[in-house]
């Protein structure tokens, strides 16, 4: 699904923010990527979403080559990422129907089809009594919420997460984890970076730890009763033998 | 023997009809196989036509939404663009009534005939006769001493000068009007020195040379307009330019999140593109209504003018055919000028 080969992120006045970054992330499967701030967690999320071009380096995306791909063809890669900020990026001038319907109306859906996408997504968040309320009317959870319903309306094979609790407090992160959890059971891919590492010691899933932009190790915070497939997920998520 | 060969016939032919019938149901549900296919497509393209449709005509009218909910700032624009407009418009149709009041005059150009003062109205009209059956003349028409008087009078505005005077130094005056094929200035001349050689003949007047220069003005007056009209367009399309510019300066964040969601350029253009259509279309409706509103103001002048000349001149109005064209020609500005700004701007608005 997601594979970094010696990625490598410069900037003209940070130098390189991300340095020979190798992994793999394979179809179906939930990892977290944490590290200090600064240590290259969002830029590398950027890469994938291809709001950043990587400098060295090759990211392969759903078999496609992202240093290969043409701007024009960028709008088609983001249809199958669902992306989720940690300060939400909804529109305030507009419902929560809207925001939510945003990625469906881009892409030409007929209206009776966004309606009842919009709905499901919705529902799958608990917001469905709230479609008609504006996001500023609602408490940070809700507006997060919000972005994750649009992240998954269009049935993203892929979700990218960028601190999605960062603003929140203990009770309401977890229970976003959860369902990024569920959406997880259902077949999605879903990378989450986040800073929290509670949070991410409480959920049984691969940890990528990034340190100054070096990918410094793979580990699994904590062991789980379902050894087996732990097992399998550790697999699933490849380093490469450090030299 | 003959019957044998009948039951094979008929034999043969019903196995043929057998399998045929065999065939066609073999082929008809094959056709049903492939319809149900072809319908299944239809329903996916139908459903994505419908969808594209669905948006442009809601980003069509949500762009018009969109201007009217900032009434301030959209009528300050399409007024700007309707000046603009109207201007080299009103310019045109006032070269369009002048061109026409410059054929009716040249149609009337006349020879003014002045008798020797001395001369009597029926003297006049004794000549007006004889100028008549003359083959050069296509008709005369008599002014006598009193209807030259009214005239003057009524026009000149130095009636009372007259009354001093106490007798009408006024001359009879014929008009003549030369065959349609004298029409040309030089082949006139002739017919004037012909009346110029009348005993009774005190000044004869072709006065055509001022209509040539009427024409030759006219015809700077359209390259001035021309050239104005492109300065004009330019401005159009700056004014929408910049418009749009600001549009999409205050809807940065609007763009950004699209973009992030997989919005095409294409997508994210089409409302700015609307909008600039709008802008010129209802830019060049307005514009059409101040034209004819200032035609509509200078229509007494005109009727004035006509009764001065005694000839029916109607003012003509900005045509259908002209109208159409400055609203595509300004809707097409519009849309050059959205268009424009999109291709400088949209590609530096990027997620960060």
């Amino acid at each position: 699904m997601l594979q970094f080969n010696r990625v490598s992120k410069r900037y003209p006045d940070a130098g390189d923010v991300l340095s020979d970054v190798s992994f793999t992330l394979e179809r179906g499967k939930m990892a977290f990527l944490t590290g200090h701030s600064g240590a290259g967690k969002s830029t590398m999320l950027k890469l994938i979403a291809l709001i950043e071009r990587s400098s060295r380096g090759q990211i392969i995306l759903n078999g496609k080559n992202l240093s290969r791909l043409q701007n024009r063809e960028i709008p088609s890669m983001r249809r199958n990422l669902g992306l989720i900020f940690q300060d939400y990026r909804l529109l305030n001038d507009r419902t929560v129907f809207d925001n939510v319907a945003l990625p469906l109306i881009v892409t030409g859906h007929a209206h009776s089809e966004v309606a009842r996408r919009v709905r499901g997504a919705l529902d799958k968040v608990g917001l469905l009594n709230k479609e008609k309320r504006y996001p500023l009317g609602l408490s940070g959870g809700e507006q997060q919420r919000v972005g994750i319903a649009r992240a998954i309306v269009n049935k993203p094979p892929m979700i990218l997460a960028d601190e999605p609790t960062g603003n929140l407090d203990p009770d309401l992160s977890q229970e976003i984890m959860r369902m990024f959890a569920e959406f997880n059971s259902h077949g999605v891919t879903v990378l989450i970076a986040s800073h929290d590492l509670a949070l991410i010691e409480a959920m049984d899933y691969p940890v990528l730890r990034l340190d100054h932009g070096r990918l410094v190790e793979s580990r699994r915070e904590a062991e789980s009763p379902r050894l087996p497939e732990s097992r399998r997920e550790a697999e699933s998520l490849r380093l490469p033998e450090s030299p | 023997m003959n019957d044998q060969r009948t039951i094979r016939r008929m034999q043969q032919q019903r196995r043929h009809e057998a399998t045929r019938s065999l065939k066609d149901s073999g082929l008809s549900s094959l056709y049903a196989r492939e319809r149900k296919a072809v319908n299944r497509y239809w329903a996916t393209f139908r459903q994505s036509l419908q969808g594209y449709l669905d948006n442009h005509g809601h980003t069509l009218f949500a762009s018009l939404g969109r201007m009217w909910r900032t009434p301030v700032a959209t009528t300050l624009t399409v007024t700007v663009i309707a000046i603009a407009l109207a201007l080299p418009a009103s310019f045109y149709v006032m070269l369009k009534n002048l061109h026409q009041l410059g054929v009716v005059l040249e149609d009337s150009n006349q020879i003014s005939l002045f008798l020797k003062p001395t001369l009597s109205d029926e003297a006049g009209m004794a000549l007006a006769d004889r100028l008549k059956d003359h083959p050069g003349v296509e008709s005369v028409a008599l002014i006598t001493k009193e209807g030259a008087l009214r005239e003057f009078r009524t026009y000149s505005g130095f009636g009372e000068a007259l009354d001093v005077l106490g007798v009408n130094p006024l001359p009879v005056v014929i008009q003549v009007r030369p065959q349609a094929s004298l029409a040309e200035s030089h082949e006139a001349q002739g017919l004037v020195k012909e009346l110029q050689a009348l005993p009774e003949a005190e000044y004869v007047q072709l006065d055509l040379q001022w209509l040539d220069r009427l024409q030759a003005l006219l015809g700077l007056a359209r390259h001035g307009i021309t050239m104005i009209s492109v300065l004009l367009s330019l401005a159009v399309l700056l004014v929408v330019s910049n418009t749009i510019r600001l549009e999409l300066e205050n809807r940065r964040e609007e763009i950004v999140v699209a973009k992030l969601v997989g919005a095409t350029h294409g997508y994210i253009s089409r409302p700015f593109l609307y909008c600039g259509f709008w802008y010129g279309f209802i830019g060049s409706v307005a514009a059409w209504l101040f034209v004819t509103f200032m035609t509509l103001l200078v229509y007494p002048s005109v009727q004035h003018l006509s009764e001065l000349y005694a000839r029916e001149l109607d003012l003509k109005f900005l045509g259908f055919i002209d109208t159409l064209g400055l609203i595509l020609f300004a809707s097409l500005l519009g849309v050059l000028g959205a268009w424009l700004v999109l291709m400088a701007q949209l590609y530096r608005m990027n997620p960060e």
